[in-house]
């Protein structure tokens, strides 16, 4: 199952990614409620990246007090009914990252769901810091992209 | 006022008018028909006018239309001042957080005028706008002033503009989110006239896009065609203008100010089609990577306000600001 990842090194904090999601998700540029979100540290900087990761075993399902929130077999993505939801946000507070968001015009908790398949913040992102792929693929190319660093750095011939 | 929606076309334009001399604030609220040009509020508003033509100094921010509503490079925002030297009206544009912020904190502008007693900061939480004592933070550097300006701000992302102490040099320099430096140097000095130390600015409203698939659609053929040159040089990206709303394809490493440095009117300076892409709230230039830039701007603007634009009507609009600004601005004009 793909999921969405930063290249931090590459990501400058614009936070067009949030704008784009809120304008696509709710006809308007809100950043504050977009469903992938940056946590930006200008001292570094190197900003990090919050958004759900559909995980193995998530805790947001464990916390879920209706039972609303459930991993897809077939699509491996945690799935969310959200008809039940009432907005308590349990799954925001139990998640390791704190990626569900509260929606303040339906008043239920929600977390991002890919956009079908084509997320419109990977489409948008100026410098392509964002990738939606496997993460075994984002795992190798992570590492080929350092090795090609550390030998640039040191004068090595590359990889 | 979290869950407020503004809309280019029907919400009131507002503007927060700060007395420096008698700490006072007020929120002057204008109906956006009213409004001169497609531009919003740029000093032009009647309420304004009699403040103009009285006071030195006096300073406005002000965002266009198309501030903060995610478009590319959209984070273009205005400053217009008069201060004791030189006497004449001049207005330039900058680009980052600040603008967008305030569009999100629901205030399209603020008025400064007169000076201080002592050192003051404007500190604004979305309905919440307060001027704060900075006689504390006086001699502070640029990261401890900003740390401290953000601490008494409760959001997580405010924007912040301050002026404080370059490191290298000591020189008073206006600096955004800790890096980007605002250089001109008449801006900090009217800053520094007015003891203004800074302006904090948080909110979380949003900004209604009448089209928002076509909208989203546009921005993604920008990006696609800007990112179609991009070399995967990470290095390349580390030396790349790092501020939300920054346009993407400036490369030098912060905020623009080649074109705009020197203490010149952008009314003046600038060619006609960029001023109007600055006045709408987009910080695009030659670099901008398709053809016609004007006519993408007011098709941004179209998919915005859901009001049909067009670079025609756009330069009709600017040429008849350019006519009627000298007598709103400048010193015995209009309101006198």
């Amino acid at each position: 199952m793909k999921i969405i990842s930063i290249d931090a090194t590459k990501c400058t904090g614009c936070g067009i990614c949030q704008v784009m999601c809120s304008v696509s998700k709710k006809g308007k540029a809100q950043p504050t409620q977009a469903r992938i979100r940056l946590r930006r540290q200008w001292d570094i900087p190197e900003h990090t990246l919050i958004v759900c990761q559909h995980c193995a075993d998530p805790a947001c399902s464990t916390a879920c007090l209706m039972e609303t929130i459930a991993k897809s077999p077939e699509t491996g993505r945690v799935e969310k009914d959200l008809e039940q939801c009432f907005g308590c946000a349990a799954c925001s507070v139990m998640c390791p990252i704190g990626a569900p968001v509260y929606d303040s015009d339906s008043a239920k908790v929600v977390t991002c769901d890919f956009c079908g398949g084509d997320p419109v913040c990977v489409r948008v992102c100026p410098q392509s810091a964002l990738t939606y792929a496997e993460p075994k693929d984002l795992s190798v190319n992570l590492r080929e992209k350092q090795a090609r660093r550390f030998f640039k750095d040191t004068g090595g011939v590359g990889v | 006022m979290s869950g407020e929606v503004r809309n280019h076309s029907t919400s009131l334009l507002r503007t927060a008018v700060v007395d420096l001399k008698k700490q006072t604030i007020k929120l002057l609220e204008t109906a956006a028909t009213d409004a001169p040009s497609p531009f919003g509020v740029i000093g032009l508003a009647e309420e304004l006018r009699s403040i103009w033509s009285k006071q030195v100094p006096i300073l406005q921010v002000f965002a266009g239309p198309l501030t903060g509503t995610g478009a590319p490079g959209s984070g273009s925002y205005g400053f217009s001042w008069r201060g004791a030297q030189p006497q004449e009206a001049t207005t330039t544009f900058c680009e980052g957080r600040l603008g967008a912020m305030m569009k999100h904190a629901g205030i399209d502008s603020i008025v400064f005028f007169g000076c201080a007693n002592l050192p003051v900061y404007l500190n604004i939480a979305e309905e919440d706008m307060e001027l704060c004592d900075a006689s504390a933070l006086r001699k502070l550097g640029i990261k401890e002033l900003t740390d401290s300006l953000l601490f008494d701000n409760d959001w997580d992302d405010a924007a912040v503009l301050a002026l404080a102490a370059a490191d290298e040099t000591g020189i008073a320099e206006l600096v955004a989110d800790y890096r980007f430096p605002i250089g001109w140097e008449g801006l900090a000095a009217v800053f520094a006239q007015m003891n203004l130390q800074g302006i904090v600015v948080a909110g979380a409203m949003g900004l209604e896009i009448k089209e928002p698939e076509e909208f989203v659609a546009a921005c993604v053929a920008v990006y696609a065609h800007k990112n179609s040159g991009i070399v995967d040089d990470d290095r390349h990206y580390k030396e790349v203008a790092t501020a939300c709303y920054l346009s993407p394809w400036h490369q030098n490493g912060g905020v623009e100010l080649a074109e705009d440095a020197a203490v010149e009117d952008a009314f003046t300076s600038l060619d006609e089609e960029t001023l109007i892409l600055r006045l709408l709230g987009l910080y695009w230039d030659e670099r901008f990577p398709l053809p016609d830039r004007l006519a993408h701007g007011a098709r941004f603007l179209t998919l915005v306000s859901g009001n049909s634009w067009s670079g025609d009507r756009l330069k009709e609009a600017v040429r008849q600001l350019k006519r009627t600004r000298p007598a709103v601005l400048e010193k015995g004009g209009v309101g006198k």
